[in-house]
């Protein structure tokens, strides 16, 4: 017993001490390339541009007095850049280390476990994330004067449909990974692609109630779907979407559980078979510009 | 019109330095006033340790780097003012490298860089046949660069360089780390492409003496950007009381060829 | 063998018919490279057909999200045509940053900027060769975006004029690759930072060229800054040519069409500007190759 504790407690120790180093590396190499500063307000500059967009689109339509609305919208769109972050940051790593550094099959010798490893590359990918958010979320709340804050101190409900969300997209990423592993380079669009499904179906910047029935029945087995429900619920206050109106607060925490559970599986399902076929293959350093 | 067709290459004290870091004044001379005159019809060597300054010599002839100081001239033309007319007599190889897209096949590739040089679909299918069958690919020709050996992509490449028939060609270390069969086999073409056309010209680099001694008509040794001795294998051996070109060079130097220069440079 | 004549430097003092000839053999060399360089982007990128799915499926699925923002707030109809035109768009715009601008960055990795610049023919050929395929390959993306839109969302395009429609595309497209080409010039000296100016010009051009709506709703301040970008009044027009004065457009089009001609030329002159000085910049530096070659 004292020594099955012992063997975790020393697997945990050394995945840990992997993920710390992996997530320094990412950092490295994300923002080497000039001085902190000047990183942070790139990095935001996309999402906030991202998120005007919408806010001109209001404004055309000439809803921009429609506080709520848009605040639905706004924060949902806001909040998914966790999830568009860090499938990209799990998942590109494979890409820039086989093609660009060449390094994959190094990193796939040495580090202990490449999950470890890959996940730890997107922490830097999730503290843009976070930062971006804040940065939305003050803009949203003093600027543009939308009802954004967290209601009747839900803070708990907040946080842990956040982390649930976010487990779901750092799995999803894993899968993508796998995908990479035996595939082409094709720089970010395949995770940005798949952000883009999930965007559309979890009804990110409109309830869902808007698409055809048959697309709103996929929807709901996304787990962002609830994710994003669950946080505007919390963030804005009420809900604009009919649909997911008869789902409890705790409904929609349980089915986002499962459906994060599920996620897992299914990411770490496509990377195990993946990484199968790359070996079988050999295809750990292959070069496929053009 | 050149100034002087004598000469295939002819370097003037030419000088090359490298900023140690970028943006500090700290320099590193990787060419510290090289003097070489290379004739139509030889194929000269540029023997020398790794750092010694044989890639910055062939970026500086084939155009893709300028001297700091110095003069370079390939077929009579400057390659600081008449880079344009330079190039269209020279191609390179760089061994260990392969260029290309690895999503078209081998001869896709070689007809893609033909192109650069303004062949005709029929003469450059007539070459792409010859080189396709001296560097032993004609049975992978329509295989897909991506699914090749790197052995195989590096026979493409070298099969690149002699697609517009240059009358001066560089090899940077051509062989690098391909077997001694394949090696061997292109080691002949070189003389061979050299004999068929005596206005053609080969200047190659290399840090195996085998190669340079078996193949060269003439070898300059390099060291940290120095030329020490230019002169035939036969007759460097010969004045040096040296069995091979190693023991001149461990003559010259006082250490093995493959022992480098103290200061690491880069990889090659 | 033929090589190693050097025609044009003595066509100066020629007749006229040797001068014609002596001008050919330049310029031959150079249309075949870019063929060349056409026929890797055209043949390479089509050869496996999952482009389908990545290039025109999925991201066909985010411009519809867009569709349905509008649709959530019930905007007017033609607004959903503006999101399709802006979908098609997008494919441009990203093909001119990432397989124009930032190509050299892979070129240079993979060895082939050093075999261009051996090569006698201007890389402005090969650039344009790179234009060509991109073009040919998103514009087959683009129209599988526009036919989709038309079919899933009953997009009605009025057309009021088609050769205002397709003068004002092709300006664009002349101006949109000039300006790839200038980008270019960046990566023969700089890596990831330019790599990164390609990043950031994603978001912040679909907001300030107005992909999803009408770019005068920006204020003439910022859409006049924008207009630098020629996406921006391409756009505008284009949606003025097809959709009349429900597109609320922001100069007349045809004044549109003109500053776009005017940026075509600042663009390929300024490329060739760039490059000459920037290739320079780089054979000076040693960063046409890499450093450990
Ligand atoms: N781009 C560069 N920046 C800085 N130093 C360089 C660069 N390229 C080469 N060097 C240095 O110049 C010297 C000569 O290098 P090189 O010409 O590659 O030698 P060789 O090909 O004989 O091995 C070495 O000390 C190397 O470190
Ligand atoms: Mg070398």
């Amino acid at each position: 017993m004292r020594a099955v504790y012992a063997k975790w407690r020393g697997a945990l120790r050394s995945a840990w001490a992997d993920f710390v180093w992996a997530a320094w590396l990412g950092w490295q190499i994300d923002s080497n390339w000039t001085d902190p500063w000047l990183f942070a307000v790139y990095s935001i500059i996309k999402p906030v541009s991202s998120s005007l967009i919408l806010v001109v689109m209001f404004l055309v339509a000439g809803r921009l007095r429609d506080a709520a609305g848009l605040a639905y919208i706004f924060a949902g769109n806001a909040f998914f850049i966790y999830v568009s972050q860090v499938l990209l940051g799990v998942s590109w790593t494979v890409y820039v280390d086989r093609e660009e550094y060449r390094t994959l099959k190094y990193v796939y010798l040495g580090a202990s476990r490449i999950i470890t490893y890959l996940l730890g590359r997107a922490f830097a990918n999730f503290g843009i994330a976070t930062m971006s958010v804040a940065v939305l979320m003050a803009f949203g709340r003093l600027v543009l004067r939308m009802p954004l804050r967290v209601h009747d101190g839900r803070w708990l409900y907040g946080l842990v449909v956040l982390m649930l969300g976010i487990a779901a997209a750092a799995a999803l990423g894993l899968g993508l990974a796998g995908i990479m592993l035996v595939t082409a380079n094709h720089g970010s669009i395949i995770s940005e692609s798949l952000a883009g499904v999930l965007y559309l179906l979890a009804g990110v910047v409109f309830p869902i109630d808007v698409l055809p029935s048959w697309l709103q029945k996929i929807s709901l087995w996304v787990p962002f779907t609830y994710w994003t429900e669950g946080l505007r619920r919390v963030l804005v206050g009420t809900s604009i979407s009919q649909s997911m109106a008869r789902f409890s607060d705790t409904a929609i925490l349980a089915h986002l559980a499962v459906q994060t559970a599920a996620a897992v599986v299914l990411g770490l399902l496509v990377y195990a078979v993946s990484e199968r076929v790359m070996r079988s293959r050999g295809l750990i350093d292959m070069l496929t510009e053009h | 019109m050149p100034e002087s067709l004598d000469f295939a290459i002819r370097t003037v004290d030419l000088k090359r330095s490298y900023a140690k870091v970028p943006g500090h004044g700290d320099v590193v001379w990787a060419l510290a006033g090289v003097d070489l005159a290379v004739y139509p019809g030889e194929v000269f060597g540029v023997l020398g340790p790794n750092g010694a300054g044989k890639t910055t010599l062939i970026k500086i002839l084939s155009t893709l780097l300028l001297p700091t100081a110095g003069r370079a001239e390939v077929a009579g033309y400057d390659v600081v003012r008449e880079a344009f007319a330079v190039r269209r007599i020279i191609n390179m190889v760089s061994g260990g490298e392969y260029s290309g897209y690895g999503i078209l096949s081998v001869r896709e590739n070689l007809w893609m860089f033909s192109q650069l040089y303004g062949l005709t679909y029929s003469e450059a299918r007539r070459r792409i046949d010859r080189l396709l069958a001296v560097v032993d690919l004609t049975s992978e020709q329509h295989k897909k660069v991506n699914k090749l050996s790197t052995g195989m992509r590096q026979k493409m490449n070298f099969a690149r360089g002699f697609i517009n028939y240059p009358r001066v060609l560089f090899l940077d270390e051509p062989t690098l780390g391909l077997d001694v069969t394949v090696s061997r086999r292109l080691r002949a073409f070189v003389r061979e492409w050299v004999a068929e056309d005596t206005t053609r010209t080969v200047l190659l680099t290399t840090h195996y003496m085998q190669e340079a001694d078996e193949l060269c008509d003439r070898v300059a040794i390099i060291d940290r950007g120095h030329v020490l001795v230019c002169d035939r294998p036969a007759a460097l051996k010969e004045k040096y009381h040296a069995a091979t070109l190693e023991d001149v060079f461990i003559g010259l130097v006082g250490r093995s060829l493959d022992s480098g220069p103290e200061e690491e440079g880069a990889a090659s | 063998m033929t090589d190693g004549s050097m025609p044009g430097v003595a066509a100066g003092r020629m007749t006229s018919p040797g001068r014609l000839a002596a001008w050919w053999r330049l310029i031959e060399p150079n249309l075949r490279a870019a063929n060349a360089r056409a026929y890797v982007r055209i043949v390479g990128a089509n050869r496996e057909l999952s482009w389908l799915v990545w290039d025109v499926f999925l991201p066909f699925l985010g411009t519809a999200a867009y569709v349905f923002i509008y649709r959530a707030i019930n905007a007017p109809p033609a607004f959903t045509g503006f999101v399709i035109l802006g979908g098609a768009m997008t494919g441009y715009w990203l093909n001119t940053l990432w397989s124009m601008a930032s190509q050299f960055y892979w070129e240079r990795h993979t060895g082939n900027l050093e075999m261009f610049f051996v090569a006698p023919v201007s890389v402005m050929s090969i650039l344009l060769g790179m234009a060509v395929g991109g073009m040919f390959q998103t514009t087959i993306r683009s129209a599988l975006t526009v036919v989709l839109g038309i079919v899933l969302f009953h997009v009605h395009f009025e057309v009021y004029s088609a050769a205002g429609l397709l003068l004002s595309f092709i300006v664009t497209m002349v101006a949109l690759y000039g300006l790839g080409m200038m980008m270019s010039s960046l990566y023969l000296l700089y890596g990831r930072e330019a790599w990164h100016m390609s990043n950031l010009l994603q978001e912040p051009i679909y907001l300030l060229s107005g992909f999803y709506f009408p770019v005068r709703a920006l204020g003439p301040w910022l859409a006049a800054l924008a207009g630098g970008i020629p996406l921006t009044f391409g756009l505008d027009a284009m949606r003025q040519f097809l959709f009349g004065p429900a597109a609320m457009g922001w100069l007349g089009p045809w004044w549109e069409v003109a500053i776009l001609g005017g940026e075509s030329a600042i663009f390929l002159w300024g490329a060739r500007w760039a490059l000459d000085y920037m290739a320079r910049l780089a054979r000076q530096e040693g960063r046409l190759t890499l450093r450990w070659q």
